[in-house]
């Protein structure tokens, strides 16, 4: 068990860093998008005039009727409406269509928001590694997997002293005692968190491979049973021999459900078979207060009848609707607000410093004489590609937030450019640091260069648009949210860095202790 | 830290062993899970569920073949369950 958990830890240990690192950033997506584009700072418009959404659409666009239509509303982070859905073709096929809807004057705006931004969805696609084409979602997916296997061979091998590996405190030991017992105290700690996160990342990841059996053996090919599991409303059978109906207002159903659920807010509305006798509205609603809170209505779209077996209403879901959306909801953390948040966040930090640990775990037990000078010095490059590649991220996360900022709002392409400059400073910060030679001072430099870029980004956000966090606390709480943790983040990590000067005079040792107390923190 | 060599099975076994265990592991994984999905109905609570239990099964497979000694036993104990569940399948439906 012990050869597993070394051998499955290693082989992930970066990919897992960087999974969790930019987790951890995009638990706080709503606020960046809030932060990143000044459209999306102002007051979010609740009243959309649904009926002049889709009137709209059916101008714009040469519809396929007999297709679904899936309307997203203006909400925190996202100031535009945005529609999902397929357009007829000559010949009989049909091509799907996103577009961008300006809610003053309802003018579908094509593709393209009008500002581009991508500080946020860079992040959340590093997160999935989606850079990587067709594969990053599959190797993210495996690497959640094995994470779990880590996980599980990692309690195996503890299980008979788990609860005093709860009290062992590590100071004033050797360094492979330190790191050894920094390892399983935070593992222990946040064990459930990282066994539902490698279970919901394996899902979401690998669905694909979980779900291609089952339709093929047990549905002859067809995916709807599946899916329609997860979105009730892709089960509707719809019938092409409909006859052409008068349809009654989505205006009028989204007051419907306002009034039913004033406390839950509408995430989404799928309407399928517009015009016709079958027509159907489903509202997704959430509260993103409970773990139950979110949910389902399905209306009729000829008499505005709820359909009871088709809808899941928020907190009377029965078992067979509402495990998925439970992973969900504790996946993205969307069911305690901002305290939640910030626990996920410090749980996320704690677990890149326990992969970062067991590295270094690795590397100081393997420093013995029974491994030749080649083994070793195998063993110091991969510590050391490890501690480069993740570590260069912080900084290079906090250039990204820079680059948003600083290169101009109205310059064209400006979302290739800032993502450019992403990459690059990721790749060049990895490569500067393969010259520095001792783990404490790869760990010092990169925590320095990312805390002064972490107090530039809320001064520059000040600079840019005016909006300083200490003014907009009341109006834009997303935003000066963003700042006071870049701001925290450049303090704590500050500190670490003189914590790590210290004790490298007294313990004139390879790594460092203060990242312990870092870490967690950032 | 690194496991003694005294209870470790020789490479080529343990790669073997953990080839079984990913790969076999993972029809015998989804093997169960059909065969259970043909016996109770492939409902809606039947696909909530293959969500999250398709993974543990997955993983107690990988560390299942890793306890054997041998890696052929793991093989043929794995291809074993496959085929009977296979065969219930196309029998039941």
């Amino acid at each position: 068990m012990h050869h597993t958990h070394t051998v499955t830890g290693m082989m992930i240990s970066a990919i897992l860093f960087v999974i969790f690192l930019a987790g951890a950033y995009s638990l706080f997506r709503t606020e960046i998008q809030e932060w990143e584009n000044p459209a999306a700072r102002t007051a979010v418009q609740h009243n959309i005039n649904y009926d002049r959404v889709v009137r709209n659409i059916d101008n714009s666009y040469d519809l396929e009727p007999h297709k679904p239509l899936r309307i997203f509303p203006v909400r925190a982070g996202h100031p535009e409406i945005e529609v999902y859905g397929e357009t007829h073709e000559e010949g009989g096929g049909h091509d799907h269509f996103h577009t961008h809807i300006n809610p003053q004057n309802y003018r579908a705006q094509g593709e393209e928001p009008e500002h581009e931004t991508v500080v946020s969805q860079t992040l959340f696609k590093l997160h999935y590694l989606d850079q990587i084409p067709t594969l990053g979602l599959y190797i993210s997916g495996f690497v959640a997997l094995f994470f779990l296997l880590a996980s599980i061979s990692g309690i195996l091998i503890h299980w008979r002293n788990i609860v005093q590996k709860f009290y062992a405190f590590f100071v004033g030991k050797r360094w492979k005692q330190i790191w050894t017992d920094a390892h399983t105290v935070i593992g222990v700690i946040s064990l459930p968190f990282q066994v539902m996160y490698a279970l919901s990342g394996a899902l979401f990841g690998l669905s694909l491979l979980l779900l291609l059996p089952s339709v093929m053996v047990m549905f002859g090919g067809d995916q709807t049973p599946v899916l329609s599991t997860i979105r009730p409303e892709l089960g509707l059978e719809i019938s092409e021999q409909a006859p052409r109906a008068e349809m009654i207002s989505l205006n009028r159903l989204q007051e419907k459900v306002t009034s039913d659920y004033p406390n839950h807010q509408i995430e989404e509305v799928a309407i399928s078979h517009y015009g016709y006798d079958d027509a159907v509205a489903t509202f997704y609603i959430d509260d993103k207060t409970g773990l139950m809170g979110s949910g389902s209505l399905s209306l009729q779209l000829t008499d505005g009848q709820v359909m009871e077996d088709l809808s899941r209403f928020p907190y009377q879901k029965g078992y067979s609707g509402s495990v998925y959306d439970l992973l969900v909801k504790l996946h993205f953390a969307s069911f305690g607000g901002m305290l939640l948040k910030v626990i996920y966040f410090l749980l996320a930090l704690l677990s890149c410093f326990m992969i970062i640990s067991g590295v270094l775990i690795w590397q100081v037990a393997r420093d013995k004489r029974q491994y030749s000078d080649k083994q070793k010095r195998f063993h110091h490059r991969v510590t050391k590609l490890n501690l480069t590649a993740c570590l260069s991220l912080f900084p290079a996360i906090a250039l990204l937030f820079i680059a948003n900022k600083a290169v101009p709002i109205d310059y064209d392409g400006r979302g290739v450019l800032v993502k450019q400059i992403f990459f690059l400073s990721w790749v060049v910060l990895a490569a500067v640091g393969w010259k520095w030679d001792s783990y404490a001072d790869i760990t010092k430099k990169y925590f320095l260069t990312g805390s002064v870029l972490s107090f530039v980004i809320p001064g520059l956000n000040g600079l840019v648009t005016g909006d300083w966090f200490w003014l907009c606390w009341d109006m834009m709480a997303g935003v000066a949210t963003i700042d006071l943790l870049w701001l925290l983040t450049g303090i704590v990590a500050l500190f670490a860095v003189s914590q790590i000067s210290i004790k490298k005079e007294e313990a004139e040792d390879k790594g460092s202790i203060s990242e312990k107390v870092a870490e967690p923190a950032i | 830290m690194p496991a003694n060599k005294r209870y470790l099975s020789t490479r080529a076994q343990r790669i073997s062993k953990t080839l079984a265990g990913i790969v076999g592991g993972y029809f015998v994984t989804i093997a169960i899970h059909l065969l259970v999905g043909v016996i109770i109905g492939t409902g809606h609570g039947w696909v909530q569920t293959v969500t999250y239990s398709t993974f543990l099964f997955w993983i107690a497979a990988m560390v299942v073949a890793l306890l054997f000694e041998k890696a052929w036993k793991v093989w043929a104990l794995y291809l074993f369950i496959t085929f009977s569940c296979a065969a219930l399948i196309y029998l039941l439906r």
